[in-house]
């Protein structure tokens, strides 16, 4: 069958009515089909944050004697002054504090710029690392490991001996008799505290 | 809504017929004259909303079966066109009907060739519906219906032949397995039911006659003809239709056929015409000899009706579409408005128990991870203390032995530690071995015996004095000792002087050792 352009005319009507109706439907489809489409991933959201907030519940309902054991802790570090910027003043303070009352002689020590402890990690709150490189001189031994209990009972960070070299000096019987330091230590010790990331 | 309207023409009128759900009305009759002919014209224009179908049954008409090559598309065409030029010449109302493929054959197939042979006749007609411009869907011939009628009235023969009375004549058509084969009308003279009576039996014995003699037939092969007749005629014509030994006669009452065929309008008289043009309306796929331009605005009204009915579809399909779309959303929002009242209450839950936590900066996963984290530093984190008290124990049950230094390192198992340099950190603070290690260094001496005159110490002697040490640090320190430097070096491996093995009197002989162990774990809880 051919068409001729009086037969298109005369159909125009129907054509019109068809495409029209189509537009309706396709219109109409796609957007209540958008709609539905919202609305689903309105539900998915919705479905998500009920499951995150279930999840936390059960998990905080699970470790409640956990978080509070750990709460705890967290607190007593805070009072320690663990939490938070670096004391550096009350550390040599400290220090200076031992060293008199240990009677230690030449006391010399170098605190190496703060670092990223875990490097890579993400978190809200960080562990940092202050490099302290220590010599000392000993009349004997135990001058150092009271001096290493003395730092780690008191000082606000936790401490972490990382290396220590106790050698004897080359005294003289003359200088060993007179008191004179007998040994030499040097350690390399970290301070770490923690403290929020700043964002 | 177009109305069905069913035209029938015979030899000497048109009829017009209203047909709907199976009844049908006589809407006016149309004598064969240019009078009859106006008339007609004047009353197509009256009714512009019908569809309008021709049924014919004129006796103008020729039928054979041919057959023709395995062809498809415009090769057949063009065939069946030069067939139809050969066989009917001139005809231009023809219709061709394929009848199947031969199977013994090359495919060939079998065609029914019909034509109506009159142009003449049909022009003015034709010329009056086309001059109309109303819906003309095709032109029928009513021995074509014959194959429609048995179907329907459950005739399945090989062979039969049919014989039906209308308008003044007497269709007789000769069928194998339901196609029409040949068929011939014959006008009646006498209107009387026994002279119809008689006229059926003899047009069957010659029509038997004539197939037997053009040998589509066998000459003594049996064949039934069916007669259809009023139930009120059925005897008068069963006293006439005597069978023969060839010819059997079997008279179908038209009450039967009527209602098998599905037409609710009832037959007053022999005739079968309404039979035909019920079929006509109800049937699909009929041969038809109407060309294209004489059926183009049935074609035009065709694409509108399809795009009326698509229009339809669409517009329902997509209103229950859009229904079910909208309930969808309904039912997903409800859900959405529980899911958030089950998130709201599991908050507050939360709440309601983190309120009972001591008050920290931050939050419970942070802490957790700090906390963790804090402990595993504090499992981790030793002092050389234990140690130095092993080696001290050491060192009193070795006399001989004098320290120069010891070197304590805190570090994690070497071994344990991947090779590559990526992941060593992350294995790092996922609490690797740690090992505190220190090499100890100094001098062994063994004690003089008499200071006046010292005794020379062998290197026996001195080595038995090292592995002493040896073995009281091990056993102190429950840790293995490597050993760096020997007093001597007594190796397969090394070279060996006689300086090495010549003591001095009384100079100690230095050594070196480390030991390494793993750092018992704390709990950190």
């Amino acid at each position: 069958m051919k068409l001729s352009r009086a037969d298109l005319s005369s159909m125009r009507l129907s054509f019109f009515g068809f495409f029209a109706v189509l537009l309706f439907g396709l219109v109409s489809s796609f957007f209540l089909f958008g709609q539905k489409n919202i609305a689903l991933s309105l539900e998915q959201a919705a479905a998500s944050e009920r499951s995150e907030q279930v999840g936390r519940l059960k998990q905080v309902r699970d470790e409640e004697k956990e978080i509070k054991q750990k709460s705890a802790a967290f607190g007593t570090l805070v009072q320690r002054g663990v939490v938070g910027e670096e004391q550096r003043l009350e550390w040599v303070e400290l220090l200076k504090e031992i060293r008199d009352q240990r009677r230690l002689i030449d006391l010399q020590y170098e605190f190496l710029p703060q670092r990223v402890l875990d490097v890579g990690v993400e978190n809200k709150i960080l562990f940092y690392a202050s490099t302290m490189n220590l010599k000392v001189q000993l009349l004997h031994e135990e001058d150092l490991t009271r001096l290493l209990a003395d730092l780690r009972a008191r000082a606000q960070a936790l401490i972490q001996i990382k290396q220590c070299n106790i050698s004897r000096l080359n005294a003289t019987d003359a200088e060993r008799a007179s008191h004179a330091a007998q040994l030499q230590a040097s350690c390399q010790i970290d301070w770490i505290t923690l403290r929020e990331v700043k964002k | 809504m177009k109305i069905r309207r069913l035209l029938y023409l015979s030899s000497h009128q048109m009829t017009v017929f209203h047909w709907e759900s199976g009844v049908l009305h006589r809407d006016g009759q149309f004598e064969f004259s240019s009078e009859g002919q106006q008339k007609f014209a004047a009353y197509l224009s009256q009714t512009p909303r019908s569809i309008f179908t021709l049924l014919v049954n004129v006796p103008e008409e020729g039928f054979q079966i041919e057959s023709i090559p395995f062809l498809r598309g415009a090769n057949r065409q063009m065939l069946i066109k030069r067939r139809f030029g050969q066989l009917f010449f001139s005809a231009t109302l023809t219709s061709a009907r394929s009848l199947g493929y031969e199977k013994t054959r090359r495919k060939n197939e079998r065609v029914l060739f019909s034509a109506l042979t009159n142009n003449l006749f049909f022009e003015p007609w034709l010329k009056a519906i086309s001059n109309a411009r109303v819906i003309f869907s095709g032109i029928y011939s009513l021995p074509l219906l014959g194959s429609a009628l048995l179907k329907k009235i459950g005739i399945d023969e090989a062979r039969c032949l049919l014989l039906t009375v209308q308008d003044q004549s007497i269709r007789q058509s000769y069928f194998e397995h339901g196609e029409l084969c040949f068929s011939r009308l014959t006008p009646l003279h006498h209107s009387s039911i026994a002279g119809v009576a008689q006229a059926l039996a003899a047009e069957a014995l010659k029509l038997q006659q004539y197939l037997s003699s053009q040998r589509m037939i066998g000459r003594n092969h049996p064949i039934n003809a069916y007669v259809l007749a009023q139930p009120s005629a059925l005897n008068t014509v069963l006293a006439s239709c005597v069978s023969t030994d060839t010819l059997h006669f079997k008279v179908l009452s038209l009450d039967v056929c009527t209602r098998k065929i599905g037409l609710k309008t009832q037959l007053q008289d022999l005739l079968c015409e309404p039979l035909f043009l019920h079929l006509l309306a109800t049937t699909p796929s009929l041969p038809q000899f109407a060309n294209e331009s004489q059926r183009h605005e049935y074609h035009l009204w065709q694409v509108r009706s399809g795009l009326y009915r698509a229009s339809v579809l669409g517009l329902i399909a997509s209103l229950a579409f859009s229904a079910y779309q909208l309930y969808e959303t309904d039912r997903i929002k409800q859900a959405t408005e529980l899911l958030k009242i089950d998130a709201r209450t599991a908050k507050q839950r939360y709440e309601e128990i983190a309120k009972t936590f001591p008050p920290i900066q931050t939050d419970n996963e942070t802490l957790r991870r700090v906390m963790n984290r804090y402990a595993e530093l504090e499992r981790n984190n030793v002092v050389p203390d234990d140690l130095y008290q092993a080696i001290s124990r050491a060192l009193q049950s070795s006399p001989s032995v004098e320290l120069e230094e010891i070197d304590w390192q805190l570090g994690a198992a070497v071994s344990e530690l991947p090779s590559n340099a990526q992941t060593r950190p992350l294995l790092l603070r996922e609490a690797p071995a740690m090992l505190e290690s220190a090499v100890i260094s100094g001098m062994l001496k063994l004690p003089e015996s008499k200071p006046s005159k010292p005794a020379k110490s062998t290197p026996r002697q001195i080595l038995t004095a090292f592995q002493q040490f040896i073995d009281a640090l091990e056993e102190r320190a429950q840790a293995p000792v490597v050993v760096l430097q020997r007093p001597f070096d007594v190796e397969s491996g090394k070279s060996l002087k006689a300086t090495d093995t010549a003591l001095d009197e009384g100079k100690p002989r230095s050594f070196s050792v480390r030991i390494s162990r793993k750092i018992a774990q704390k709990d950190a809880s």
